[in-house]
């Protein structure tokens, strides 16, 4: 049983499966579109959310007692550790503050500026250029089309030099 | 894309360009005591030359962008 839950190529499926089991035992619902995704809902109308993506999990809710006994449950069951309050989900950078909660990807549009060669660009307020005509025909063919990543980047240098 | 032009790729270059001025930007979801649905939409149709369409759509859900 326990080879089949982490050590083989069907084990993902076997440890959701599982996983499924032991949260529907426990009075949660499965998603009928998402099916990663489990409510409960507790008497006095409190809620308790819970979505699984790969081996990440996210709780939430207003039911702290009911989260706390989940948590419990589930360490019981499986090899889990709580990384406490959430900060980041796929790739996802997540803050709490006074006025809401707030979800960025820093590290994702560095990561990206770096990839294209525009870390040093010069920066832009507003995203798009108003005056261009995309939908026109006749414009110059792309050069950079199935052009090799190197020569992309060494092309791009040669733009931003200007 | 079928057809791209450099003009396409001057586009994302812009994009670039702004994610350079805000890499920190993102979407708040606020308290609100909005509880309703909200949907916008656009032009459908709306390119002169071929009628493709060119609109676009967002949802709220009490106050907050949910999809886009």
């Amino acid at each position: 049983m326990k080879k089949s839950l982490y050590g083989l190529k069907q084990s993902p499926r076997a440890w959701f499966e599982k996983f499924t089991q032991s949260v529907k035992k426990q009075g949660y619902t499965q998603g009928e579109s998402d099916h990663t995704l489990f409510v409960k809902y507790t008497p006095g109308g409190k809620i308790t959310i819970l979505i699984v993506y790969v081996n990440d999990i996210v709780l939430t809710g207003d039911d702290v007692t009911e989260m706390v006994k989940l948590r419990r449950n589930l360490a019981a069951e499986f090899e889990i550790k709580d990384l406490g309050s959430l900060k980041y989900f796929l790739g996802i950078e997540i803050a709490r503050l006074k006025k809401g909660i707030s979800v960025s990807q820093q590290k994702y549009v560095l990561d990206l500026l770096q990839e294209t060669g525009m870390s040093g660009c010069r920066p832009a307020d507003t995203p798009m250029d108003p005056n261009s005509k995309l939908w026109e025909k006749g414009g110059h063919t792309c050069r950079h089309r199935k052009i090799p990543k190197v020569s992309w980047e060494i092309d791009l240098l040669g733009t931003y030099k200007a | 894309m079928h057809a791209p032009y450099e003009e396409h790729l001057d586009a994302v270059y812009r994009i670039l360009r702004y994610l350079k001025a805000a890499p920190r930007k993102g979407l708040l979801f606020g308290k609100t005591n909005d509880r309703n649905v909200a949907i916008f939409t656009d032009d459908w149709a709306g390119s002169i030359t071929d009628r493709k369409s060119t609109s676009s759509y967002c949802t709220h859900v009490w106050g907050n962008l949910v999809t886009l």
